[in-house]
C-alpha cells in the first residue's frame, strides 16, 4: 500500500500541468539571406586609368551597399521572429 | 515525460478503458480479499492486491476524477494552434521582409547603374588630367580591395 503514495503524487501533480508539449518548428531564413557574400573585386591588369579605378569603386561600392542590406535584413530577421517567439510563451 | 504519457500514450486510449478497469480493479481486490483467506494463494494475494487497487485508482482517475486528459488535450490543442499561427506569422514576417529587401536592393542597383552610366559620360573628363594611375597606387587599391598583406607597411 506504500507504493501508492507515490503513484498517487505522479498522477496529481498531472493537474498542476499547465504547459502542453509542442515544440515550434526553427522558423525559416529567406534564402536571399543565405546566399554567401561575394568578394569585392580588384582592378585588372588592363585597368589603369582614374576612370577605370571609379568604375570599379563604384562595384564595390555596390557590393557593401547589397551586403549591408542583407545585414539588416538578418537583424529584422531576427528581431521579427524573436517578437513571434515571445508571443508563443 | 509525464505530459508524454498523458498526451500521446493514455490519450489514445478510448474513453470506456477507464470505467471497465475501475470495475476490473475492484472486482479483483474483493477476489483477492476472499483468496487471502487461503494460505497457498498468499503470493498471488501479495502481489495481484496492490496492482488491483492500482488499476482501480487509475480507472477512477483518468475516467474524469479530474478531468487531467481533458484539460491536457485542450491545453495541447490550444498551443498547437498558437503554434500554428505563430508560423503563418513567421512566414508572412519573412515574406514582408523578403520584398523590402528586393526594393532597396534594386535601389542600390539602379544608382549604381546611374553612376556607372555618369562614369562613362565623364569618361573623358575624368582621365584628362589622369590617363594611367601610378602602379604603386594600383597595387595598393587592389591590395585595399582584396584586404590582403601586412598589417604594417614595407
Amino acid at each position: 500500500m506504500k507504493l501508492l503514495v507515490p503513484v498517487l503524487v505522479l498522477l496529481l501533480s498531472a493537474c498542476a500541468t499547465k504547459t502542453a508539449p509542442v515544440i515550434p518548428q526553427w522558423p525559416t531564413v529567406p534564402a536571399d539571406l543565405t546566399a554567401p557574400a561575394v568578394d569585392l573585386v580588384p582592378l585588372t591588369e588592363d585597368q589603369h586609368s582614374l576612370s577605370d579605378l571609379i568604375q570599379n569603386s563604384n562595384q564595390n561600392y555596390t557590393q557593401y551597399y547589397i551586403l549591408k542590406e542583407k545585414y539588416q535584413g538578418w537583424q529584422n530577421w531576427y528581431n521579427n521572429q524573436q517578437k513571434i517567439w515571445q508571443g508563443l510563451q | 515525460m509525464f505530459e508524454l504519457i498523458i498526451n500521446h500514450v493514455v490519450g489514445r486510449i478510448p474513453d470506456w478503458t477507464w470505467p471497465f478497469a475501475a470495475g476490473g480493479g475492484m472486482a479483483a481486490y474483493f477476489v483477492f480479499g476472499i483468496m487471502n483467506h487461503f494460505p497457498q494463494l498468499k503470493w498471488y494475494v501479495l502481489v495481484g492486491r496492490p496492482v488491483s487497487f492500482t488499476v482501480f485508482v487509475l480507472g477512477v482517475f483518468f475516467y474524469g476524477s479530474a478531468g487531467v486528459l481533458t484539460l491536457q488535450q485542450q491545453a495541447l490543442q490550444e498551443a498547437n494552434q498558437r503554434v500554428e499561427l505563430a508560423r503563418q506569422a513567421s512566414i508572412s514576417a519573412n515574406v514582408e521582409l523578403q520584398t523590402v529587401m528586393a526594393g532597396q536592393t534594386h535601389l542600390i542597383k539602379g544608382r549604381s547603374y546611374g553612376v556607372r552610366q555618369q562614369i562613362i559620360h565623364d569618361q573623358v573628363v575624368i582621365d584628362r588630367d589622369c590617363n594611367r594611375i601610378n602602379d604603386t597606387a594600383w597595387t595598393d587599391y587592389n591590395r585595399a580591395v582584396k584586404n590582403q598583406g601586412e598589417a604594417t607597411p614595407r
